[in-house]
């Protein structure tokens, strides 16, 4: 199909409009082969049209999705290595998990029919029961059973997480490390609102505000410029100088300042620094700070 | 994995199987719940006549035509709608979906069909037998003088001699409806405008001349020339129906054709789910 240097995904400016508003607004970046990678944006950033775009469900206004080097649309070349689990559980009717298990073994090349069973018994659930009857957690569990069984060369989940409880999210989250460590190539991109708990498994990130590309990295790229520094007001306002302070806060009379740093020598400066304790920013608060920041920017702009 | 992959078929890469597997299963069931409840429905009959509660009267063998074509229509528009969507949820490319649709209409309405004239067959033997001992039942024409062995032998005769039409009537049908679901799900307002809405107007647009002269004649008291204007009608009515019975395998036909590319262009661009 194509070769390792190409791109599991590119997004190649795209616009979407929905009447007057625009979802998405000359959106580009890449997604390199074999990695779990979070698609993080509010709601109403656009997540879901550029799922949309990218599973062939929706054309673009203008750009263009390829995957592994193939445009999307209405293509068996690119759309043969995916695999797109949307956050609406839609099962066409079928009566039971065979059925629908029959289905996707006809629907995708690299089915597999075992690791299905196995994950249908990791996720405790009825093999025997009505598909109608499973509540919100079991459809979710089930198409996320269907996603990773599908063995598709990309595979996409949007909300993977919707309606199932902490120990299945685990379990979901330690199936696609146990993936990743079969190292068999397979890209993931996993759209969620739970940045936090979704973080350890992901390789890279890209986030996106208002139908815009905000950051995209790996997690430690996207983070390693980032400081929470806390200590005596004096202290932390003298080594905070001179760098973005994304939030400030007062707790227990300490005062709290989240910095974007310049280099990695100011954050080795500041962490040596013994007036002050520092901590790493984490994806979720990294992913408020900067669409807080955006949007604080919007209104400036608009003001 | 790629590997993989590139050794499969385009029948598989398309994703062209699974859809198939699907409308198997889904579509399969619903023609086999159709076709049950007739059964049903027929028993029914037999039953009630057997129990002395009524007549049970069979006029031969035939297939259901009329019913299979509601029967396709519906399917038809079931397959623009919550099928599609299902496919096209996972990826599936749109040219799959819209050629697993077609030949899964085809095949349920020709499957259809073929239990139809199957249960056909069965319930008249099974009534010729019951009227070896019950005055009840018969296999009679409502109007000719066939009856019982005969006439079983001569309408199955007549019903298999149909079948090749009727299959290729399935099929340009099956096209037809096909392009109405992509329409109706597209936009169910101007789908229904074009064809309900466009033929009444063309209709009434039609008949106002028509219309106005019938007055204007009637207001002249000329009795000589209604009668030339209605022979003059007869004439154009008479030619026209003429003109669509001995070409309407042809209409029929290429409307069949031309319908193929529109639907596929209508549910390529139609957003969805």
């Amino acid at each position: 199909m194509s070769s390792t240097n190409t791109p599991a995904l590119r997004v190649k400016a795209i616009t979407r409009r929905f009447g007057n508003t625009k979802a998405l607004d000359e959106l580009s970046f890449d997604v390199a082969p074999g990695q779990i990678v979070g698609l993080l944006g509010r709601n109403g950033a656009g997540k879901s049209t550029l799922l949309r775009i990218i599973s062939g469900q929706l054309k673009p206004n203008s750009g263009e999705a390829e995957l592994f080097g193939h445009p999307v649309f209405d293509n068996v070349s690119a759309l043969s290595g995916l695999c797109m689990i949307g956050d609406t559980p839609d099962f066409g009717k079928l009566s039971r998990i065979g059925e629908l298990f029959t289905v996707c073994g006809g629907l995708f090349p690299t089915w597999d029919q075992a690791y299905a069973l196995r994950l249908v018994e990791r996720f405790e659930l009825p093999m025997k029961k009505p598909l109608k009857g499973f509540s919100r957690g079991m459809q979710t569990a089930l198409l996320l059973s269907v996603g990773l069984a599908s063995g598709a060369a990309l595979t996409v989940f949007d909300e993977p997480s919707l309606g199932l409880d902490a120990v299945m999210r685990e379990r979901f989250y330690d199936q696609l490390l146990e993936e990743r460590s079969k190292d068999s190539g397979r890209t993931f991109i996993l759209s969620t609102h739970l940045i936090d708990e979704v973080a350890r498994a992901l390789d890279s990130a890209v986030l996106i505000d208002a139908g815009h590309l905000l950051c995209q990295g790996t997690v430690q790229e996207l983070t390693s410029l980032y400081l929470s520094v806390s200590g005596p007001g004096d202290a932390v306002r003298e080594v905070s100088s001179g760098f973005t302070v994304l939030k400030e806060e007062e707790m227990a009379g300490s005062l709290v300042r989240h910095l974007r740093l310049n280099t990695q020598a100011d954050k080795e400066r500041i962490q040596s620094d013994g007036r002050v304790q520092c901590a790493a920013l984490n994806l979720q608060r990294l992913f408020v700070f900067l669409t807080e920041e955006k949007e604080a920017d919007r209104h400036a702009a608009n003001a | 994995m790629q590997q993989t992959l590139n050794q499969t078929g385009w029948y598989q890469r398309s994703r062209l199987k699974g859809a198939l597997r699907f409308h198997f299963l889904k579509v399969g069931k619903i023609i086999a719940w159709v076709l049950a409840i007739l059964l049903a429905a027929q028993l029914l009959g037999v039953i009630i006549a057997a129990c002395g509660l009524g007549d049970y009267s069979s006029g031969g063998v035939a297939a259901e035509f009329g019913t299979e074509m509601v029967a396709l229509l519906l399917l038809a528009c079931m397959l623009a709608n919550s099928s599609t969507t299902f496919l096209l949820r996972f990826g599936t490319p749109r040219t799959s979906v819209w050629l697993s649709n077609l030949i899964a209409l085809v095949i349920s309405g020709l499957a259809f069909l073929l239990g139809t004239l199957v249960l056909s067959i069965l319930f008249n033997y099974l009534v010729l037998a019951m009227s070896t001992f019950n005055s009840a039942f018969s296999v009679s024409q409502y109007s000719g003088s066939l009856s019982g062995t005969e006439l079983i032998t001569v309408t199955l005769s007549k019903a298999v001699s149909q079948l090749p039409m009727m299959a290729l009537w399935t099929v340009e049908w099956s096209c037809l409806f096909y392009l109405l679901g992509c329409c109706l799900k597209r936009s169910k307002a101007i789908t229904l405008t074009v064809c309900i809405v466009l033929p009444l107007l063309l209709w009434l647009l039609m008949l106002l001349p028509a219309v106005r002269q019938v007055i204007e004649i009637a207001e002249s008291g000329n009795q000589t020339g209604m009668m030339v204007m209605g022979i003059q009608w007869l004439g154009w009515l008479q030619n026209a129906a003429n003109f669509f019975i001995n070409n309407w395998q042809w209409i029929q036909g290429v409307a069949a054709l031309v319908s193929l590319p529109l639907s596929w262009l209508c549910m390529r661009s139609t957003p969805q789910p």
